[in-house]
């Protein structure tokens, strides 16, 4: 049924808020999205802050450690 | 089969995919589309005497919590319920043993779109899923087995002992983790939050708070960092390990003062003493 009408949810308010390796799981989802290099031209030219603000905007759900993953991209 | 993973799996039938030969786009079309999945078995569930679940009172509201006993049950139904947007192969830390995540809850939205007529629906879906809480439940899933991998020995106490220990820190960890997300929407600093969830977690499981317990859980030996879950928090462990240190003692003058306080209630009072001017990175949105 749900087909038919394409009804759909947003997979953006799936979120996994605490367990212990948000921080991983978030670099690894940094890498996998092919977002570490802009993330690391943007920690090398315009500090830490910029960077993890962009990271906030593409990975609203882990923000809290975004400005330690950033810094963490090899 | 446990009933547990039953009830679990009436609720949120991804589970009765297997998140190794199931692949995401499966777990999308049941999570995303609500489709029903071809077939509905949990075999690749083990079930434990121990799967339990409970509805917790909490001061921020009622939370659904599922302990599975079963280490293998615990990855699988976390990697099932986050499939759909991390994929199926997601591995699961060894050193996590708890996790506290949203769900949808798709019986729910089909029971309300079955009051309508058929060329309503998808006007009423539009609108019934505009509203976040009628679709989206909480859910705290817990494993069991020692608390951040110490073992019993190092706590001074049988192993019965400490699994009982581990379990109710563990258990009160992650309900304050939904306080705090709940009270405090969109404030999030992970080394606090962990202090003050750890902290909530001792005090229900021993009546008090001993710093040291805490350090052996973060890998903090002699006011230096050895390696343990800090590093999951930070990027820097080594250089935090001073002011963590200070945050606890704090947290300990806190919980002593309010010794007989219903654990929860010393949440405000350990935001405050956690607090070590950690980058606070606003979310974009609540996280009930």
């Amino acid at each position: 049924m749900s087909k038919e009408m394409d009804m759909e949810l947003d997979f953006d308010k799936l979120e996994q808020v605490s367990g212990g390796g948000q921080l991983q799981d978030l670099i690894n989802r940094i890498v996998n999205s092919g977002k570490a290099p802009e993330y690391k031209r943007i920690l090398k030219t315009q500090g830490k802050a910029a960077a993890a603000a962009a990271c906030c905007a593409d990975n609203g759900d882990l923000c809290g450690y975004c400005a330690a993953a950033v810094t963490m991209l090899k | 089969m446990s009933s547990v993973l039953e009830r679990l799996a009436a609720d949120y039938p991804q589970l009765y995919l297997n998140p190794d030969t199931d692949s995401q786009e499966a777990y999308r079309r049941v999570v995303l589309r609500g489709e029903e999945p071809e077939a509905k078995s949990l075999a690749h569930y083990r079930g434990d005497p121990a799967d339990r679940e409970e509805i917790a009172d909490t001061p921020a509201g009622q939370v659904r919590v599922v302990t599975l006993g079963n280490r293998q049950d615990f990855e699988l139904a976390l990697r099932s319920l986050m499939a759909a947007k991390d994929g199926p192969e997601a591995v699961i830390p060894e050193s996590q043993g708890a996790a506290m995540l949203t769900v949808f809850n798709w019986p729910r939205i089909h029971a309300h779109l079955a009051l309508y007529p058929e060329e309503e629906r998808a006007a009423e879906f539009k609108r019934f899923t505009a509203v976040r809480e009628n679709y989206v439940d909480m859910l705290v899933l817990l494993s069991r087995g020692p608390y951040s991998h110490v073992d019993a020995a190092t706590m001074g106490e049988t192993e019965e002992e400490w699994l009982g220990h581990s379990d109710a820190i563990r258990r009160f960890h992650e309900l304050t983790h939904v306080i705090c997300r709940r009270q405090y929407p969109g404030d999030v600093a992970p080394i606090r939050d962990e202090l003050v969830a750890d902290a909530v977690g001792l005090y229900a499981a021993y009546g008090c708070f001993d710093p040291e317990t805490e350090k052996l859980f973060l890998g903090i030996r002699d006011g230096r960092y050895v390696g343990g879950r800090l590093g999951n928090y930070t990027d820097r462990p080594e250089e935090l390990t001073g002011a963590v240190c200070a945050a606890l003692e704090r947290i300990r003058a806190t919980v002593e003062k309010q010794a007989g306080t219903e654990p929860f209630r010393l949440i405000p009072a350990l935001m405050k003493d956690a607090d070590m001017g950690e980058t606070k990175t606003q979310t974009r949105r609540n996280t009930p």
